[in-house]
């Protein structure tokens, strides 16, 4: 019966593992097949690839347009639906001006896809406010990069894992959220790299380390400053590199040198001698390669984090050569979301997606257009983002099942997954890779890309929205602008897919001067306190089995069957002060609300902290308890130590 | 030259891949013969034949059903033969063969003679984004058994 494979990637983490569908004759995908010609991965996959199908084919997928009427929805036609959006568009813009509208994407979507939304948001309904879920993802890490190094393009191939000497993981797991890079860890540690991983929690990445420093969640710029500190101190710091191909080391060096080590260890609240074991290790390894995800990044000094990490390697010399280097982990495959750029549409910068919600709340943005995210449940504070799209006269949402979002639009879209849509899609280190459409999206459900442009058809602009394959998108995006050029895309680097990923810095860095620029970074008291009200520290986290708000994986019966509830990680310790025992009942409270979980007590997290997974489960979800508080720097919800209170049912 | 399934458990990371792969392949019917226990927690042990030299379930099958092909592999009972007596289940050290509830007949892993037509390896071995499951000559896995344990000593400087 078999008739077709169609070679492709995963739609997950950002390894992007390649994968084959099967398809039968009547174009139904059959099975999830590993791929062993794709680098990444060489025939491995984990099960959210392998089961990725169970959910693609759910029966809840979205088939039609729907419209609101009063507290449900109908059905609608295409055609409908399109003219419903526009004439509500239309006459906000003309009410009140085109800055009444805001858009807002996953940018787990095709570059393609991606771009046509961004053209359709600057050129057809000309306002400036659009913003991607890379917001709350690795806009920390992207505006260090920029900051420091002069591109936020990741520098470093996977490969660079298995050619050095010390492998740091700054709050990152990737045996839960990136288990293919774990082949990578192992592979190292077994040619004798050392495993150094700096994490809250004891991760199951945290069992493999050669040390496993357990920091106070949002301390991490007091420990980077502090190593950095000490190394100066020893005089282990690479001089010629810094004199040669940097700038601004002196205005680092006093900022550090206020960070000795008792200190550090009383801001991180680890021992000393396990900061100056950390120090050895790091100054002993000629080569390094750090691995940093949101568990350095979601914080109120997330990008300061990211800077004081990477004035570390610059200090010391481990950049820009083999082996040495960053892999800043993103958390999920992701189209690029830097062009077109708002000057060239003589528009300025727009909101940030929290900054819509709030002018949502405030009436000032009275349209919205969500393509493929769940912000009810994925931004921090959710009664009040629920709120505030309730005000709203217009919300679309595009996506592929009926998410806490897409529950409150007055029009649903139902778009494509990633196996039905053909185009380009970047993985972790930067390198694209080609999507191809194996199947069609069920019934009337359309590609994404194509449903963005007929949305501006129906606006009546048809020029400059008529592709006839994603092929001649991707030509357009990547031909003029300056930031694809130096994100090295390009149709024949797809030919040997993953290419792309040279390692950067070798001569110079991106600046135009080629130095790279130190930036003093302080550690500075969180303004959320805990206090006797609130005493303990909440994290957020991914587990193995859910990915981000669980709208795919939450359909699975396995991934349920695995992790069916919200359990709150507790420390023994902790638990019998508060008189809680496994499987209890408990209620999570911050100073903007509460949720239940069961209790999991486990010494695998600090006395002081607790840890509730991120996602969405039918009994509440954590960001409900999330309360708004953001890094200035790159607007980075704090996700990972929030003051809580913890009290049994 | 021989190959035998490596398993290396302190790899092992619980993501189940294996088992759900192993499920998918046509002559396993739904059925999957890898198991992964949780042993304690963050401890995970992935169990499968391990194709026995001298198996103790090809000796104990009253019905000769069980038998030993000359490339190694321990081939699961024969439907026809099979009685479901559980003598192999019993004597397996690993607890690997089960009675398949639906034809009442012993079944285990086959080593994916699928997979091995098409000179891959084992589904399993294939899948395991760790590598704690690998599909090795047994000569190479001795090597390099040999140099994993050179390392540990090399590697084991205090570190404070």
């Amino acid at each position: 019966m078999e008739m077709n494979t169609i070679q492709t990637h995963c739609p997950f983490c950002s390894i992007a593992c390649g994968l084959s569908i099967r398809v039968d004759l009547f174009g139904r995908p059959t099975q999830v097949e590993p791929r062993y010609d794709f680098e990444h991965n060489r025939g491995a996959l984990c099960s959210r690839g392998i089961l990725s199908l169970e959910w693609m084919r759910n029966r809840e997928r979205l088939k039609k347009p729907l419209i609101r009427e009063k507290d449900s929805f109908r059905e609608a036609s295409w055609s409908e639906a399109l003219q419903k959006i526009t004439s509500v568009f239309r006459s906000l813009i003309e009410k009140y001006g085109p800055t009444s509208i805001a858009f807002y994407a996953s940018s787990r979507l095709s570059n393609e896809t991606l771009y046509l939304f961004k053209k359709l948001c600057y050129e057809v309904v000309k306002t400036p406010h659009i913003d991607f879920n890379d917001r709350l993802g690795v806009a920390s890490a992207r505006a260090a990069y920029t900051l420091s190094l002069g591109s936020s393009k990741p520098p470093n191939p996977l490969a660079d894992l298995l050619a050095t000497n010390l492998i740091l993981i700054l709050g990152a797991d990737p045996s839960s959220c990136h288990p293919v890079l774990m082949k990578y860890i192992f592979d190292a540690k077994d040619r004798g790299t050392r495993i150094v991983v700096i994490d809250p929690r004891r991760t199951q990445t945290a069992r493999v380390a050669d040390l496993h420093l357990q920091i106070k969640p949002g301390t991490d710029v007091a420990f980077l400053n502090g190593t950095l500190n000490q190394l100066i101190t020893a005089g282990l710091i690479d001089r010629n590199f810094i004199a040669k191909r940097t700038k601004g080391f002196d205005s680092v060096q006093e900022v550090v040198s206020k960070y000795t080590s008792n200190r550090v260890a009383e801001i991180t609240g680890i021992k000393e001698e396990q900061l100056r074991a950390f120090t050895r290790l790091y100054a002993q390894s000629p080569r390094v390669m750090v691995i940093h995800s949101r568990g350095l990044e979601q914080h109120p000094q997330g990008a300061s984090a990211v800077l004081a990490c990477i004035n570390l390697a610059l200090a010391t010399g481990k950049v820009g050569k083999q082996g040495c280097g960053f892999i800043p982990l993103m958390g999920h495959v992701s189209g690029v979301t830097a062009f077109p750029n708002p000057s060239s549409y003589g528009l300025k910068e727009g909101y940030t997606i929290y900054e819509m919600v709030e002018a949502a709340y405030r009436n000032e943005i009275k349209g919205m257009y969500i393509l493929a995210s769940n912000p009810v449940v994925s931004l921090p504070d959710s009664s009040f983002v629920k709120a505030a799209l309730r005000k709203l006269e217009l919300l679309v949402v595009q996506d592929v099942f009926l998410t806490e979002t897409a529950k409150l639009a007055h029009v649903i879209l139902p778009g494509s997954t990633l196996y039905e849509c053909e185009g380009t899609i970047n993985a972790v280190d930067g390198g694209c890779v080609e999507l191809k459409k194996a199947f069609n999206a069920p019934k009337d459900a359309k590609e994404d890309w194509r449903i963005i442009c007929e949305v501006a058809k129906s606006f009546g602009v048809s020029q400059g929205f008529d592709y006839r394959s994603a092929e001649e998108v991707f030509e357009e995006l990547k031909s003029g602008t300056r930031e694809t050029i130096s994100l090295g895309m390009s149709r024949d680097l797809l030919v040997s897919e993953g290419a792309g990923n040279e390692k950067l810095y070798e001569d110079r860095f991106a600046h135009s001067d080629g130095l790279a620029a130190f930036y003093p970074v302080e550690y500075a008291e969180p303004a959320d306190h805990v206090s006797s009200e609130y005493p303990l520290l909440l994290i957020t986290f991914k587990t193995p089995y859910h990915f981000l708000t669980s709208s795919e994986t939450g359909r699975v019966d396995f991934f349920n069957q695995k992790c069916p509830r919200p359990y709150l990680e507790i420390h023994p310790a902790t638990a019998e002060k508060l008189r809680i025992s496994q499987g209890d009942k408990v209620t999570v409270r911050s100073r903007c609300g509460e949720v239940e979980a069961v209790a999991e007590v486990t010494d695998t997290i600090r006395e002081d902290c607790v840890a509730i997974p991120m996602h969405w489960f039918k009994e509440g979800w954590v960001n409900l308890i999330v309360p708004k508080q953001f890094d200035p720097t790159s607007k980075i919800p704090n996700y990972k130590s929030i003051p809580v209170s913890v009290e049994r049912k | 030259m021989l190959k035998i399934l490596r398993i290396d458990k302190r790899r092992c990371i619980g993501c189940m891949a294996c088992a759900l792969i192993c499920k998918q392949l046509k002559s396993h019917r739904g059925l999957e013969l890898i198991y992964v226990e949780e042993v304690s927690k963050g401890e995970w042990a992935p169990t499968v034949c391990m194709h026995c030299q001298q198996a103790p379930c090809v000796s104990v099958c009253p019905a000769e059903a069980i038998i030993k092909l000359p490339n190694g592999v321990v081939k699961r009972a024969e439907e026809a033969k099979c009685l479901a007596c559980r003598n192999c289940y019993l004597i397996c050290p690993f607890g690997v063969p089960k009675i398949d509830e639906k034809s009442k007949l012993m079944v285990k892993c086959d080593l994916c003679p699928e997979m091995r037509a098409k000179d891959l390896p084992p589904y399993c071995a294939t899948i395991c984004p760790t590598g704690a499951i690998r599909y090795e000559e047994s000569v190479e896995t001795s090597i390099e058994r040999r140099i994993e344990a050179a390392q540990r000593l090399i590697r084991a400087r205090p570190l404070m």
